[in-house]
């Protein structure tokens, strides 16, 4: 998606709102382990507990290229020696550079030079030189993150260990790199070919794509303060359809805990923890964080948003710049400080809970996580700042 | 599963009785208090269900949709002479005094076999409930009548248990009580909404008891899922032929999860009726022209985009016969159960079988029918006024679209 971005007048921190703690006591209630919930500080959107679930994308939704086995670096315009030179100034020793040259594979079939390392040669790649042969490859092909790269969340790779073979996880391990705050690798072909079946396969590529999302249910009790609840999780008007289901609540006292599904809007109802659908899907591009985002409110999603338009043209009139606190709903944009290059969007939905879907690949699920969690794949060390846009009601 | 083994082996019988409407409101004593019951469902393939009920009120911007009627009742007869309608009054029972009040020549309009008669408060407040029952299914074939013909639906005879929280004051209350007629065996309906504004004088009271009557009450289901050994079954059950396979992250995970047990079903739900569910429709809904009735709602519990596909439409009845096939009884996710009148076939009612005996419905195209969860045995009296009722059961075919 090809966005120009405006120059932005309020810069924010690029902090998580609050961070969860245990903040109330609270009766959890039978069938759920109190070990594994957290509580959200109290605040306006009253008081969330929550607890995390591992989202994995089907096996029928991998598709078949996702299973190649076929590592292939871009190297663009390159000729082969111009791109074994890249790699020496990458930092690759001269028997590297032989490796690369006698026992990689150089193919040019009109899409640009294309690079097959041997097993070799990805083996003996350190950390540093991922990091600059990363460098190198988006440079030859700015789709080559979002097409090959898979960032772990939370940069530990704990999120991927259950079901996989410890022997597997050490591979993994090796071929992981940490940049900015993110762990990452892109020698996914490499490990499928350390794979003895498809169905290792298959279920190492579901590890990888792991996603944290979260089960999160707002308590009520004869304290609670309805009209401020209403007046919150409605989104000064954006979000009318949940009142009835909270006006009912006002007249049910024995209800403790309602599943904040039923206080999302229509659109981000339908999608939370499921994947993109083909139906979703355009030729050259698929529901990102930005679609998302601008879908969050919407009664049905609209695919303009996967039209090459400037952000203006989705913000300037529905939304207005948003000060702290942040508020159901709002819409936060992630910038590059130096170029002010748009990295990621969210919807904030309180305390450090977001709504999210990470990226346009459809392995990524359209969830409710933390923030930090989130953030921990957009490289948070960065030099970058956060924009708060908030819709305004019925534009 | 018992009750819809009941309900399926034998042609439903269900009828509005003549029987007094019992009330929990004896004397002028009441106590608003509200349904605490935590409602243990029946285990089966779907696991263990927990629900309780709650209510959803229109929002304000559909009450004001509402015109106001006139706090003079009236009442329209058609088909019949005015000789007719004298002794159709007659025969339903009510009293010397009524009678002469009801046709009481400078209170009736009649033009040719149209009548409209004005009926004192008194006459309103003193009918007998057998009377009341008889005149008012009359009344409720007439559009003319609308709030005989479509009456509003209260489904526990507890009525202080039914309007908890809804600030009605206890005379309206006890008003409420006199009128309603219906049995308190299948549900109860209510008619005389202008009887009830006599005493308003506001149009914030007139609001507040309009959202009273429009309330409907929804089933709140969590599902236990703490079986894993059993997990297989229980994803097949939800997942319904891989059909809602959006869900199986989701349950997976949950039983991966050590420790989480408890899960709200519209995680289970396809995603559009998690979209739908507890919501009333928006102005947005008709778009098309139309808005979202029964059969709407049905064919599209699987389809992630909708299809404009309504009840009374030729494109709605082919795509039904098209894609379903009879069966036996409802016992899979997302069987769709038809209500139907015995004596002429006709459709009244379909909704979509959940687990245990759970439906996702919507009961009209109303908007002031909002997408709930209900049981059956408290969705099939909403059509008991129609007579004689059959409930059958349909599958969407295996390679329906």
């Amino acid at each position: 998606m090809n966005r120009i971005f405006p120059i932005l007048l309020t810069v924010f921190g690029l902090v998580a709102p609050c961070g969860a703690q245990t903040a109330f006591p609270s009766a959890v209630e039978p069938g759920l382990n109190p070990k594994l919930v957290k509580h959200c500080q109290p605040g306006a959107w009253g008081n969330l507990e929550y607890y995390e679930i591992i989202l994995e994308p089907p096996t029928d939704s991998l598709w078949s290229s996702l299973l190649s086995e076929v590592s292939v670096w871009p190297f663009a315009d390159s000729t082969k020696e111009e791109a074994l030179e890249e790699l020496k100034n990458a930092g690759f020793s001269p028997d590297m550079i032989t490796e690369a040259s006698e026992n990689g594979i150089w193919s040019n079939q009109g899409r640009g030079m294309a690079f097959t390392p041997s097993d070799k040669f990805i083996e003996n790649s350190n950390s540093k030189q991922r990091i600059a042969l990363l460098e190198l490859f988006t440079k030859a092909d700015p789709n080559f993150p979002n097409r090959v790269l898979m960032n772990v969340e939370g940069a530990d790779l704990s999120i991927i260990s259950h079901g996989i073979a410890p022997e597997t996880l050490k591979v993994l391990e090796s071929v992981t790199f940490m940049k900015n705050g993110t762990l990452s690798f892109f020698d996914r072909p490499y490990l499928l070919r350390k794979m003895p079946t498809l169905e290792t396969k298959q279920n190492l590529i579901r590890a990888i794509s792991r996603t944290k999302g979260l089960v999160v249910r707002l308590s009520v009790d004869p304290t609670s303060n309805l009209d401020g609840l209403a007046d919150y999780w409605s989104a000064g008007g954006n979000n009318r359809s949940i009142l009835p289901l909270l006006h009912g609540i006002r007249a049910t006292s024995r209800v403790s805990k309602i599943d904040i599904v039923h206080l999302l809007p229509p659109t981000a109802k339908k999608y939370l923890n499921t994947f993109t659908r083909d139906s979703d899907m355009m030729p050259d591009d698929s529901p990102d964080c930005f679609w998302t985002c601008m879908n969050f409110f919407e009664k049905n999603p609209s695919n303009r948003v996967m039209d090459t338009l400037s952000l203006g043209h989705y913000i300037n009139e529905d939304f207005k710049m948003a000060q702290p606190p942040l508020r159901f709903g709002d819409l936060c944009v992630i910038y590059e400080r130096s170029n002010g290059a748009f990295v990621h969007s969210y919807v904030y939905i309180a305390d450090d809970i977001v709504f999210t879907k990470n990226g346009m690949s459809s392995l990524r699920p359209y969830a409710l996580t933390e923030a930090s969690q989130m953030l921990s794949i957009y490289e948070p060390d960065s030099d970058r700042y956060l924009e708060v846009y908030r819709r305004i009601p019925d534009s | 599963m018992r009750l819809l083994q009941l309900l399926f082996c034998i042609s439903v019988w269900i009828a509005v009785p003549n029987a007094e409407s019992q009330t929990n409101l004896e004397g002028s004593a009441i106590t608003f208090s509200e349904d605490r019951e935590v409602i243990k469902g029946n285990p089966g393939l779907w696991g263990e269900i927990e629900s309780y009920y709650t209510f959803l009120e229109p929002p304000l911007e559909t009450i004001d949709l509402i015109t106001i009627p006139s706090e003079q009742t009236e009442w329209h007869f058609f088909d019949m002479s005015l000789l007719q309608l004298d002794a159709f009054l007659g025969s339903a029972g009510v009293t010397p005094q009524q009678h002469s009040a009801l046709m009481d020549p400078s209170r009736i309009f009649s033009n040719g076999e149209h009548h409209r008669l004005f009926p004192t408060p008194e006459v309103i407040t003193t009918l007998s409930s057998a009377s009341r029952n008889t005149i008012y299914r009359v009344l409720g074939q007439w559009e003319e009548n609308p709030f005989h013909h479509k009456p509003f639906f209260i489904e526990n005879p507890n009525l202080s248990q039914w309007f908890y929280g809804t600030g009605l004051e206890t005379s309206q209350l006890q008003s409420i009580a006199r009128l309603v007629y219906g049995s308190s065996n299948s549900g109860l309906l209510f008619s005389d909404l202008p009887y009830l504004l006599r005493d308003i004088e506001s149009g914030s009271e007139e609001k507040k008891l309009l959202t009273a009557l429009c309330r409907v009450r929804t089933l709140v289901p969590r599902i236990r899922i703490s079986d894993s050994d059993n997990f297989e079954n229980i994803a097949r059950y939800w997942t319904s032929g891989y059909r809602n396979k959006d869900i199986l992250p989701v349950m997976e995970s949950v039983i991966k999860t050590e420790g989480v047990e408890m899960l709200d079903i519209a995680h289970l739900l396809p995603p559009t009726p998690r979209k739908h569910l507890f919501t009333f429709p928006g102005t947005n809904e008709g778009v098309s022209g139309r808005y979202p009735d029964w059969l709407w709602t049905s064919i599209n519990f699987f389809n992630f985009i909708p299809l404009s596909r309504y009840a009374d439409s030729t494109s709605g009845t082919e795509y039904f016969h098209k894609n379903y096939v009879p069966i036996p009884a409802p016992e899979q996710f997302g069987d769709l159960i038809l209500v139907r009148k015995e004596s002429n076939g006709e459709f009244l009612h379909g909704c979509i079988y959940i687990a245990d005996d759970i439906v996702y419905t919507k009961n009209s195209a109303s908007l002031f029918s909002p997408w709930v969860l209900s049981r059956i045995k408290n969705l099939i009296p909403l059509f008991s006024r129609f007579g004689k009722l059959e409930v059958i059961a349909y599958r969407l075919e295996v390679d329906a679209p």
